[in-house]
């Protein structure tokens, strides 16, 4: 086959495709409502009536634009510009109940297919039922409990979002569904708006898909803001913003050319993500209920600060530097290569405006902190740090070069949650993630990078956040010294989950009533 | 005594007397040729650029002692190639169906996975895989064996050459015409002979040999500069240097470590036994159906070579994955998806490559860089040295 290679940045289907995939809802309550389907045709007929009502990427960013005007008009956060997205996913068992098989077989990726429980040990999640973690214990999408649709309603009003939650379940009662769980994430539900569970900003490094707006003049949908100046060329080619690396939609949205794996500035236009030809302007969902142990990560830190304290004396890190490492990033989110001695509260779009082998380019416009040394043998970041395991940016990997890395990359929609007070709250994250590949991507990271303790980077040991096996470790390379930490395993565990297929809106309004 | 052990450190060659001693002589001969040969050498490239051999940092431990300190580091990468990715229009089940099969390329059939591990796949009747060949062995081996390059006595090493033949292939009737190719005096060892295709004896796909990964190593470790700017990153680098297969995952990735030891100033040497190893099949997550009593892990049999719980220890070169008793490899599911291609289970292959790295060199200038395109005539070294990057 002959293949064939582009540079101009297509034209997206922004009416078409779901708006959490691209801009992304960013509402401070979401709520992720499953289903299973018990009457396939009156089910059909519902959700092709919900078309209209899918918030498509157009809709969320005209949203968003609004809400930023009355913004800056009021010099706060609006209280009344509020607005209530929905969108819509089918997992692979419930596109079977709602379509014939041979049209769920187009679809190339086996993970989707085979569903996220199957899958569960292959990415790392414990083999022995009874074990903490393990999918027969799930509240949802383990063995005997399918779920086949996921709605996601998104609002920063709260009890819009809960009236909403409320009418969609009865709704889907009257039309052939079986409600099954509802998970309530809640950026309020937190240490601190914008922080996960153990205390860190998340949501600072996110991918920018490539692509320009329906109408004239075309404009690239995520704006570009590199600074012009010398020295900035090569990151103007990859980043739309320091904070957002350039990727092509086709690792994200069927229907579009995949990135070169060679060449982030051209996409392959003989690549896309194979599935129905309904598939375009969809995308992959991989969503985990990950229960986070707050308390117990804060033992694991006193402990291995307390251990590290007998064998380095005064190198030693306090507890908060020691996460800080193992993490990437300071609470803040300030990145710990910039700025390792303290945290230096490097905010914005400069968060994230670094390498591992050194500055991407010359110092942004007024961002006065020390660009970082390159650290390629992490003396400095960890090797087996979580941002480090699963993006390690600018340096080649086990697939090569530096380039290979981007396609892999998940554009990342998560949000904290928590069930019940106190510290025997159920807290953590609900992980969602878009992709064009569940086993390229998703489970790439998982499996090969984050529990392999030798790659990307031999020696590394497991990412200490997400490493649920007993007898991981990390590598830490201190004060001219090698030190190995035993790692607990399981800070972070899944306690539900499934892999779903975001389609187009025309999906519902056309290939459902069709 | 010699100084290299055979390929994964095996004792296939005490068979023939002064084998070994042969073999460790061409293994040196092949780092002598990438170091210090007149044409396209490491050294013959820093001569070319206006320096000398002060500046390489790989040796061959025939002729320079381990030096003191020295610990091994590895690099590992998957066994299933990314090259042909996006060839297939994104669909998987072309894609590793291309790679299972030998495909024409250049006038000759052969393999082309190119990670430096290769595969054959024994079906049934009704076309499940059955059995699962994995070499990564190199073609110098047989080809050795074949031309005798030192006088041992070819007719003692074509018996030997045979009888591994005969046992890799589990049948007595291999003949030695059938492994040679060519008239007269070209009459040479083919690594494309129906036998190695068939039973997947050793690597031959083209660029997955020893002596390419004595070259890499011999190349990559010089340092590179564009401009005054020495290069760290590894496209940049085997773009530069011109060594290996760009596309591939391995070469960039040794090229780069091998590069970034020079730039830390350290000396580097290949393990010895030099070879390209299988560290295992990670079999986390794999179930054969309806039996979850058996172990996957069980059905993974290693034909030659060493497997160690580290991986930075196995040296695995031939292995194969076999059916369960009474089932075929379609019952054998990896996170549930049943085994259908050759490339399923190489993907949960890794590969390694093994070197004995020194401490930085700190009572010795580092090494100088030299530029991208061959200097000739050749151009004056800049008046300071570049700077090494890296932190320590
Ligand atoms: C409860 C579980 C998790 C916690 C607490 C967590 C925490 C974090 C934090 C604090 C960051 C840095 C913020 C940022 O750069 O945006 C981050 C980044 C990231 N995380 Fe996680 N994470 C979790 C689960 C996962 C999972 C399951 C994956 C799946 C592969 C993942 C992949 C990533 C990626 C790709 C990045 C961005 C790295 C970069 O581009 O620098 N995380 N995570």
């Amino acid at each position: 086959m002959e293949v064939r290679r582009v540079r101009r940045e297509p034209i997206l289907a922004l009416r078409d495709l779901q708006g959490n995939i691209l801009p992304g809802f960013r509402k401070d309550r979401q709520h992720f409502v499953f289903f299973r389907i018990e009457d396939a045709s009156a089910a059909r007929r519902w959700l092709a009536s919900l078309a209209d009502r899918i918030s498509s990427g157009d809709e969320v960013l005209h949203a968003h634009r609004t809400w930023k005007a009355s913004r800056m008009r009021l010099g706060r956060e609006p209280d009344n510009a509020h607005f209530l997205f929905l969108n819509l996913a089918l997992s692979a068992g419930g596109l079977a109940k709602l379509l014939t098989t041979a049209e769920l077989d187009e679809f190339d990726d086996d993970a989707f297919k085979v569903g996220l429980a199957a899958r569960s040990v292959y990415i790392g999640d414990p083999k022995t039922e009874g074990d903490p973690g393990h999918a027969a214990s799930w509240k949802f999408g383990g063995p005997g409990k399918p779920v086949d649709l996921l709605a996601i309603l998104a609002s920063d009003d709260r009890p819009w979002v809960e009236e909403e939650t409320a009418s969609l379940v009865t709704a889907g009662d009257q039309h052939g569904l079986a409600h099954v769980h509802t998970d309530v994430g809640d950026v309020a539900r937190s240490p601190s708006p914008g922080h996960e569970q153990f205390g860190f900003r998340d949501g600072i490094s996110e991918l920018a898909i490539r692509g320009r707006h329906p109408e004239p003049p075309h404009e690239f949908v995520v704006p570009r803001s590199i600074p012009k100046g010398k020295g900035f060329e090569e990151v103007r080619k990859q980043f739309a913003t320091p904070s957002k690396r350039l990727v092509w939609p086709g690792n994200v949205l069927f229907g579009y050319p995949r990135q070169d794996p060679n060449d982030p500035t051209q996409g392959v236009a003989t690549d896309f993500p194979a599935g129905p030809k309904w598939a375009a302007n969809g995308s992959y969902l991989v969503y985990r209920r990950l229960r986070q142990d707050v308390e117990g990560f804060r033992r694991f830190l006193a402990e291995t600060a307390a251990s590290l304290q007998q064998s380095l004396g005064p190198d030693a890190p306090q507890p908060d530097k020691l996460a800080a490492m193992l993490v990437g990033r300071w609470p803040s989110g300030t990145p710990f290569i910039r700025s390792p001695g303290a945290d230096a509260k490097i905010a914005g779009e400069a968060a994230n405006y670094f390498g591992f082998d050194g500055p991407l380019g010359p110092p942004l416009p007024g961002d006065p902190a020390p660009p970082g040394a390159p650290d390629p043998n992490g003396r400095i970041v960890p090797l087996a740090s979580h941002i480090r395991k699963s993006n390690p940016r600018d340096l080649g990997t086990d697939i090569g070069p530096a380039t290979r890395t981007p396609p892999r990359l998940l554009v990342r929609r998560g949000i904290t949650y928590a069930d019940g007070e106190g510290p025997d709250a159920d807290r953590g994250l609900l992980f969602v993630a878009y992709q064009s590949s569940i086993q390229n991507q998703f489970e790439f990271l998982m499996r090969t990078w984050i529990n392999n303790p030798d790659r990307p980077e031999p020696q590394a040991g497991h990412d200490p956040i997400l490493v649920q096996r007993p007898g991981g470790t990390a590598l830490l390379r201190l004060a001219g010294t090698e030190l190995r930490i035993p790692l607990p395993g399981g800070l972070v565990i899944p306690t539900g989950g499934e892999y779903f297929f975001a389609p187009s809106v025309s999906f519902f309004e056309r290939r459902l009533r069709g | 005594m010699p100084v290299f052990e055979p390929t994964a450190g095996t004792h296939e060659f005490d068979a023939v007397p002064g084998l070994r001693e042969a073999w460790s002589r061409f293994i040196a001969d092949a780092f002598e040729s990438n170091l210090y040969g007149a044409k396209d050498s490491a050294h013959s490239l820093l001569l070319r650029w206006g320096y000398s051999d002060v500046d390489l940092r790989f040796y061959n431990p025939a002729s320079m002692p381990i030096v003191a300190g020295s610990k091994p580091a590895n690099v590992f990468w998957p066994a299933l190639p990314t090259s042909y990715d996006g060839d297939f229009g994104g669909k998987k089940k072309k894609l590793y169906e291309y790679l299972d099969a030998p495909q024409k390329e250049n006038g000759v059939r052969s393999r082309v996975q190119d990670e430096y591990c290769e595969w054959v796949v024994e079906r049934d009747a009704s076309g499940k895989a059955v059995r699962i060949l994995f070499t990564c062995e190199p073609p110098e081996f047989y080809d050795f064996l074949y031309r005798d390059p030192y006088g041992v006595g070819k007719a003692k090493t074509r018996a030997l050459l045979l009888s591994l033949y005969r046992d890799r292939c589990g049948t007595p009737d291999v003949a030695l015409k059938e492994l040679e190719a060519g008239k007269g005096s070209k009459r040479a060892y083919d690594p494309y002979n129906s036998w190695n295709a068939k039973h997947c004896v050793h690597m031959q796909q083209g660029a997955n040999t020893l002596f390419a990964e004595i070259n890499i190593v011999a190349i990559a470790g010089l340092l590179r500069r564009k401009g005054q700017k020495v290069l760290t990153d590894a496209q940049a680098l085997i773009d530069c240097g011109r060594y290996g297969e760009p596309k591939r995952q391995s070469d960039p990735k040794i090229g780069a470590t091998i590069n970034q030891l020079a730039r830390e100033n350290r000396f580097f040497t290949l393990e010895n036994p030099v070879g390209l190893y299988m560290t295992g099949l990670n079999t986390a997550g794999w179930s054969v159906a309806g039996h979850p009593e058996l172990d996957p892990q069980s059905l993974w049999k290693v034909r030659k070579g060493t497997p160690d719980a580290d991986p930075a220890r196995s040296m695995i070169v031939r292995a194969e994955l076999v059916s369960p008793p009474g089932l075929t490899l379609s019952d054998v599911l990896i996170g549930g998806v049943p085994i259908r291609y050759g490339a399923q289970v190489a993907e949960q292959i890794q590969m390694r490559v093994g070197v004995l790295v020194s401490e930085p060199q700190a009572q010795l200038p580092p090494p100088h860089a030299i530029g991208c395109r061959d200097a000739n005539p050749p151009v004056p070294p800049p008046a300071a040295p570049a700077p090494g990057r890296g932190n320590r």
